[in-house]
């Protein structure tokens, strides 16, 4: 029960990094390497607009 | 810097306001807060926290003071209906200024009649639907403001100026009174809301932005380029929306308050009507509150009801803009959930959520939704381009 348990931790964990590497890398790609690479500028959220 | 939550200065300094109020006693929140929040804004945008501050204490509060005393003193109904309107109409004029005279000139004057400066206010609109509920809400609640300083925190809260999610104020004030404490699950979903709005916005929507740009540039699309430019415009502005949401609701809970969810999975909605229970849902609550129930919406006639969510949509397209694209796109609604009001349609009860019919439902209903996102398409000549290209084959 308690190996079951720890398993099920260690997946959920896993999935929670996983999740989190993942946005803060695409992040990271999109400020630091797309947009200065680009030197586009980020459009404002749509609806600051109305 | 700019109030804008893609300003970094802005969202660095609002994460420490979020830090520093758990060093205040809780005895002080409504006053840090404001303090706070008036030099944020007063800093980053000088012009909306004056126009704000000003038309809050010297305006809304003195209604809101004037209806109190009227109820106390048992005046007639047609006093306090007089004074609400008072409020209202007045919100309402400046909403209309805003909106409609940002350009406007007379021919005598050199210039347009009010500043430009002036009318470039960070959510203005937004603020004006807040000052409506609250103006409305206290009328129905019997709601007791003394203190000036709630409603300037309420009207200023920095994660939720510029497009909110529109939060209620009887809602704001019992959470002001007791404002949610530091824990290291408050910090952990606080940042995964951030986290998570900042990859919708940075990553998604930016993705999305840039393949519907490129797309717009085809001088002659094809029936399947216009069906692509036009699921992925729809998605671009869910991940724009939605994830500016998610910021707002993230930095809210770092300053301790909960602030509305603005989407539920909108796209499992089975019918337009839940879809709009489920798309900008702070909006179309305000919307619901304010203008369809009082004018009768929820006690009249199928027919009445139908015209009157018509009404609703042309007029959530004309707050858009008072452009023909923006009232093409709330008629196109207010014609369907019209139809669905007439016709008694009702959304597939959960317990009958899956297979083909299910899904087919949810596909029409997207169909319908998305198609007219291309009234928001800038200029006149890419909207026509991307119709035309439903009649090429090949």
């Amino acid at each position: 029960m308690e190996l079951k348990m720890k398993k099920y931790l260690d997946l959920a964990f896993c999935y929670l990094l996983f999740k989190w590497s993942l946005m803060v890398a695409a992040i990271f790609w999109v400020l630091v390497y797309k947009l200065s690479q680009t030197q586009a500028q980020l459009p404002e959220f749509v609806y600051v607009n109305f | 810097m700019n109030a804008s939550l893609l300003d970094l200065r802005f969202i660095g300094l609002m994460a420490l306001i979020g830090l520093l109020r758990f060093l205040i006693p809780q005895r002080f929140y409504v006053l840090f807060g404001v303090v706070a929040s008036g030099s944020l804004l007063g800093w980053a945008a000088p012009s909306t926290f004056f126009t704000i501050t000003a038309v809050t204490l010297l305006f809304i509060y003195p209604i809101h003071r004037l209806m109190v005393l009227a109820r106390n003193r048992g005046a007639s109904a047609r006093v306090k209906s007089a004074l609400l309107a008072l409020g209202i109409v007045g919100l309402v004029a400046l909403l209309v200024i805003f909106k409609a005279y940002r350009h406007f000139t007379l021919p005598w004057m050199e210039g347009p009649l009010i500043s430009q400066q002036l009318l470039a206010l960070v959510g203005f609109s937004y603020f004006i639907f807040r000052a409506v509920s609250f103006l409305h809400i206290q009328s129905i609640l019997k709601i007791d403001e003394r203190n000036p300083l709630t409603l300037l925190f309420y009207t200023l809260f920095p994660p939720t100026i510029s497009a909110g999610p529109i939060q209620k104020f009887q809602d704001f004030r019992q959470q002001v009174a007791a404002p949610l404490p530091i824990s290291s699950s408050l910090i952990s979903s606080a940042a995964y809301r951030i986290v998570r709005g900042y990859f919708r916005k940075l990553v998604l929507a930016y993705i999305l932005n840039e393949l519907v740009q490129k797309l717009l540039l085809i001088e002659q699309p094809l029936i399947y380029t216009s069906l692509l430019t036009i699921v992925l415009l729809y998605l671009y502005f869910y991940f724009d929306f939605a994830g500016y949401s998610d910021i707002a609701i993230g930095f809210g809970l770092l300053l301790g308050i909960k602030v509305p969810e603005n989407f539920r999975k909108p796209f499992l909605a089975t019918t337009v009507s839940e879809f709009w229970r489920n798309w900008h849902i702070t909006l179309v609550d305000w919307f619901r509150d304010n203008v369809f129930i009082p004018l009768g919406g929820m006690q009249s006639s199928r027919l009445r009801a139908a015209v009157l969510a018509c009404l609703v949509m042309v007029l959530c397209g004309a707050w858009h803009g008072l452009a023909v694209g923006f009232l093409a796109w709330g008629a196109w609604h207010g014609v369907i959930l019209a139809i669905e009001a007439l016709s008694g349609s009702k959304p597939i009860p959960p317990a009958l959520r899956s297979g083909p019919k299910y899904w087919s439902h949810v596909l029409w209903t997207n169909a319908r939704v998305a198609f007219p996102c291309l009234f928001f398409l800038p200029n006149s000549d890419a909207m026509l381009r991307v119709l035309h290209g439903f009649l090429r084959w090949n």
